[in-house]
């Protein structure tokens, strides 16, 4: 086991969640979906689609940095019309966000990355190559181009990067007289019982 | 006196037309068993609204709960708001009950 396992807590991985699958947390390669159902053949580290260029973008990009061991980042399928969420994530990745926090050169419409910082953005620019499919659908081409990466095995960047960090919060307790009738239930004779 | 209750036919006359809630938005989705709601505050840049500001995470796998913890957290919602988070969330625990895949209805 090297350095970088050790530093390796699969609990802090992948934290804000979206839309994909999970498979060999080892493997090099994920693969972002555009408007197209795929199931890559090999075990990549996980594969999944983009929708918004704004939230969408900014899940993908901290999930990745979760795991160091990612290092291509296969965009395929037809871009999302109007939002143009692919060309937006591979413009974040070239081109980074302004002073605005508007992603230079995005074409989609509302392209602004909120919820993560600048080093977020920069360690995803130094960890994953972005390897352009937009535009492809053929399953063949994709599945040959995630093999062929897969082969390169570039090993782990380092260690992970937290971009979002969750904590569990003290709860409410729940003394609200409005929801007063999901604690009760009425009898067929009509009487009010409380809830078991 | 006789009582007269007049009775509403729910029909597509009282079809609302949709607006964002200017107190913000949520993305529902369901991962590892549980359902995982989402609140942002909505960010506007030039009038318009381009993205979100995470401010919490609810999960749960119980629609009702997740309803009254959200209830208790985000009080000022607008009122179509809460309805559509409790038909969006009946339907998640639908999905989470049955294995079956969840959609929310933007």
């Amino acid at each position: 086991m090297n350095k970088d396992d050790e530093s390796f807590d699969e609990n802090n991985l992948y934290l804000w969640g979206g839309d994909f699958v999970r498979g060999d947390i080892k493997n090099c390669v994920a693969v972002v979906l555009l408007n197209i159902k795929f199931q890559p053949t090999q075990d990549v580290a996980l594969y999944g689609s983009l929708k918004t260029e704004n939230i969408g973008i900014e899940k993908i990009v901290a999930n990745i940095i979760s795991n160091p061991y990612i290092r291509y980042v296969i965009i395929c399928g037809e871009d999302i019309r109007g939002h143009r969420s692919g060309m937006s994530l591979r413009a974040l990745y070239e081109n980074g966000i302004d002073e605005n926090h508007r992603i230079i050169n995005a074409p989609g419409a509302i392209p602004y990355i909120e919820n993560i910082d600048i080093d977020s953005i920069i360690r995803f620019q130094q960890q994953v190559e972005i390897i352009n499919l937009i535009d492809v659908t053929d399953p063949v081409v994709i599945n040959k181009t995630i093999e062929e990466h897969i082969q390169k095995k570039p090993g782990c960047f380092g260690k992970p990067f937290i971009a979002i960090r969750l904590k569990t919060v003290q709860k409410k307790t729940l003394e609200d007289t409005r929801a007063l009738h999901s604690r009760i239930i009425l009898t067929y004779m009509g009487k009010i019982q409380k809830r078991k | 006196m006789i009582k007269e209750i007049p009775v509403i036919d729910a029909d597509e006359t009282y079809t609302i037309q949709k607006s964002l809630d200017p107190n913000g938005f949520f993305v529902i989705e369901l991962r590892n068993d549980m359902i995982f709601v989402e609140y942002y505050k909505n960010i506007i840049k030039n009038e318009k609204i381009v993205s979100g500001d995470l401010q919490k995470i609810f999960r749960g796998v119980n629609a009702e709960l997740l309803s009254n913890a959200i209830l208790l957290e985000i009080e000022e919602l607008q009122k179509d708001h809460y309805m559509y988070l409790g038909r969006e969330l009946s339907k998640a625990e639908y999905a989470l009950r049955t294995h079956t895949t969840y959609e929310q209805d933007c």
